[in-house]
């Protein structure tokens, strides 16, 4: 029996022990396996993922508006109508509960409204022969793509009020030209105007409304998901019944599919801590003059 | 030069010195293709395959132009082990696990610390467990929390794990005390200026330093993204008179900084093993660091001051150093350089890297068999099948090259006896 002093953790001393001796007393005691580990819950999993849905249904809803502008259902008075009184609405409702957004400043809101809806309205000859030219099978591909593109590349954090900052371009972007892939097979330049204003007000102005439903209370924004839900269903019932299970079982998917198989891999999470992780540095400076 | 390549050199210079045959294997750098000898005696094979990214090769597991290659040079020098540093090194694991299949003992170096969560590490850490567990007879490491990191994320046996520590060239590295300036306490931090050393918290420091302590000055040496945020602080507080960035250091320069200084301070948020640190000690500084990775295990408790990687400490920890110095509380430089002469030398560390090989030799050769076996329980389902279609294709490619190139027909290369070496007015000769 070898009469040796401890092993120390030390590596600026020869120690009388072989190179690859591990003393198992303290090998890996700072190791620390899933320390802050919380574990999804399947009910706040599934609440969550409304925020998902209404992206989804807003979607929905736009294109069924479309089709009824398109097959002449809605005339565009009643469209420009109902658009505004919905903008104007949501802008009432962000001042009165008190949220930034807006910024307090009325005139400059206005302002740059009627700026918006001119420039929108000047541009709408434009956008209405920009895809003219290319044939309705492209035009229905191009549209479905980009609205994916929308749907993956939303900034969901910003919408469930993770962070303050909505940046998303590239959805914003795929969302304004597949509505305007849609806007060349109107009938008339004031259609195209209605459902471009349309389209700026559900894909441009909306997400900061909800973020600020959202935070300004929880149970309204899950009443105004499930409105959305049973409108998208309303609207796209009489325009196909395929379209509309495929809504339905989208939802239900994300809904319901999602949290399941997220709840059942819990199990395989392996989260590894110890001496070796990059330290996280803390900046405060809290000192003290002695 | 970076921290593993002298590593590498010194390695090499001390096992030659030792009587050990060493070749260095590298890819092609710009021009520089063909085979090189440098002055210690190592012969170091320039590979004529360009690195494309990153000072990387293409990773041409199966090319027969890289085994061949390979083969060639192994069977011409009569190479026994072959020895791969560094996991960011493409080559490194190719010729592993090439030699491995042809034959040869190997053994990897890891020089570096990793986490587990983000995708890099994911991939990197699976793909080691692959070199350490099925193609690596055995693995160093530069420190013991190195050393539970690899066991951890490699999944491996921790007695097929040695710690054998780096080390510096202490003649290199002597105090100088009159370099110093006597009216003034300085502090001198020379690292790359990256995320990774804690710029971000030596910037927080240096206005709360040079405000407390009207009589320090800091010598920053190094280059890097984070230079802007030190020049910044710089400007903000106005500290042209106390603070000097001097850019990009030079290794052979390095000492003729560091001895200008009382204080060293590195404020790294990872390190697996700081040279940095020993150098300073070496030239007599007081060494003040963040206890991260494996900074604690290096120097003895009264030559540095360990500070958690936050900004409140190390001012803390900054304060008490600069105190001891002002009242001479602190060791003599000499005395500080003698004590690191004998905690780490290179001759130290080839010693213990010859006990590895040695005890290598003692290894018996591993069947096909026994390797697809290794292989199949080393990966999952997926990964072993693909690891599987690689390892035959390497084996088909060697069977090829045997009937095309036999080895009796490769010659054999001539050992330059460097301990004949004579130096008469610059003009050498060998007897």
């Amino acid at each position: 029996m070898k009469n040796r002093p401890p092993w120390q953790k030390i590596l600026y001393k020869r120690q009388p022990y072989e190179d690859n001796f591990t003393d198992y007393d303290t090998f890996l005691a700072g190791l620390k396996r899933n320390s802050n580990f919380t574990e999804y819950q399947f009910s706040q999993l599934v609440l969550d993922s409304t925020v998902i849905n209404n992206q989804i249904s807003l979607v929905a809803i736009f294109i069924s508006i479309f089709y009824y502008t398109l097959i002449q259902s809605i005339t565009t008075p009643v469209l420009v109508g109902s658009t505004s009184i919905v903008t104007i609405v949501g802008y009432i409702f962000s001042v009165i509960s008190g949220s930034s957004l807006s910024g307090n400043n009325l005139k400059a809101n206005v302002r740059s409204m009627i700026i918006l809806l001119i420039s929108i309205w000047g541009l709408s000859p434009v956008l209405r022969s920009l895809t003219a030219p290319i044939s309705e099978d492209t035009i229905i591909v191009l549209t479905l793509l980009f609205f994916a593109v929308h749907l993956y590349f939303q900034d969901y954090g910003y919408l469930i009020g993770l962070s303050e900052k909505y940046f998303a371009p590239v959805s914003l972007n795929a969302a304004i030209f597949a509505s305007v892939c849609l806007v060349s097979r109107l009938p008339s330049t004031v259609h195209v105007f209605a459902i471009m204003f349309l389209a700026i007000e559900i894909f441009a102005l909306s997400p900061m409304l909800r973020h600020h439903l959202k935070k300004y209370s929880y149970w309204l924004d899950k009443v105004s998901s499930l409105i959305l839900f049973a409108s998208s269903i309303y609207l796209l019932k009489n325009i196909s019944l395929v379209f509309t299970w495929m809504y339905v079982l989208s939802v239900s998917f994300i809904s319901v599919i999602c949290p399941i198989c997220l709840v059942y891999m819990q199990r395989y999470k392996n989260i590894l801590h110890g001496p070796w992780d990059e330290a996280i540095p803390s900046r405060e400076k809290v000192f003290f003059k002695e | 030069m970076g921290g593993v390549e002298l590593h590498l050199y010194q390695l090499s210079s001390c096992l030659i010195k030792r009587g050990n045959k060493v070749v260095m294997i590298t890819h092609a750098y710009g021009d520089r293709k063909g085979i090189r000898y440098l002055s210690s005696g190592l012969k170091v094979y320039y590979l004529p395959i360009q690195p494309f990214y990153n000072q990387n090769s293409f990773p041409g597991v199966v090319v027969p132009t890289n085994i061949a290659l390979l083969r060639n040079i192994l069977i011409r020098e009569k190479i026994e082990i072959v020895h791969g540093h560094q996991a960011f090194s493409t080559m490194a694991q190719e010729m592993i696990f090439q030699s491995k299949v042809m034959g040869y003992k190997t053994v990897f170096t890891d020089h570096s610390l990793f986490g587990f969560a983000d995708v890099s590490s994911i991939l990197t850490n699976r793909l080691l467990q692959l070199t350490m567990g099925v193609y690596v007879s055995h693995v160093i490491c530069v420190s013991h929390t190195s050393k539970e990191n690899t066991v951890v994320r490699g999944n491996l046996d921790e007695r097929d794990v040695s710690v054998i520590p780096n080390a510096i060239d202490y003649t290199r590295f002597t105090p100088d005390p009159k370099q110093r300036d006597k009216n003034s306490i300085t502090i001198v931090v020379i690292t790359r200026l990256t995320y990774r050393k804690g710029i971000d918290l030596l910037a927080d420091v240096i206005p709360l330093i040079c405000e407390e302590f009207p009589n320090v000055n800091w010598i920053i040496g190094g280059d890097g993204p984070k230079r802007i945020v030190l020049e910044e602080t710089r400007e903000n507080y106005q500290l042209h008179d106390r603070m000097k960035l001097l850019g990009n250091v030079e290794h052979a320069h390095v000492r003729d900084v560091l001895v200008q200084g009382d204080i060293f301070l590195n404020c790294s948020l990872t390190e697996a093993f700081c040279i940095a640190i020993v150098e300073a000690a070496s030239c007599g500084l007081l060494v003040v660091s963040t206890a991260v990775g494996g900074v604690p295990e290096v120097l003895p408790d009264d030559m540095i001051l360990q500070a958690e990687p936050t900004t409140n400490d190390i001012f803390l920890s900054m304060s008490e150093a600069i105190t001891k110095i002002s009242e001479g509380d602190f060791l003599n430089p000499f005395v500080v350089h003698n004590r690191v002469r004998n905690m780490y030398s290179w001759y130290d560390v080839a010693e213990r890297t010859e006990i590895v090989y040695s005890r290598l030799r003692q290894e018996k050769q591993e069947t096909h068999q026994e390797r697809i076996n290794r292989l199949s329980k080393n990966q999952g389902a997926y990964g072993s099948k693909f690891f599987f279609v690689i390892l035959i294709a390497c084996i088909f490619i060697l069977r090829i090259l045997e009937y095309l190139l036999p080895e009796e027909y490769i010659d054999e290369a001539v050992d330059f006896d460097h301990r004949h070496k004579i130096v008469h007015n610059n003009i050498e000769e060998v007897q």
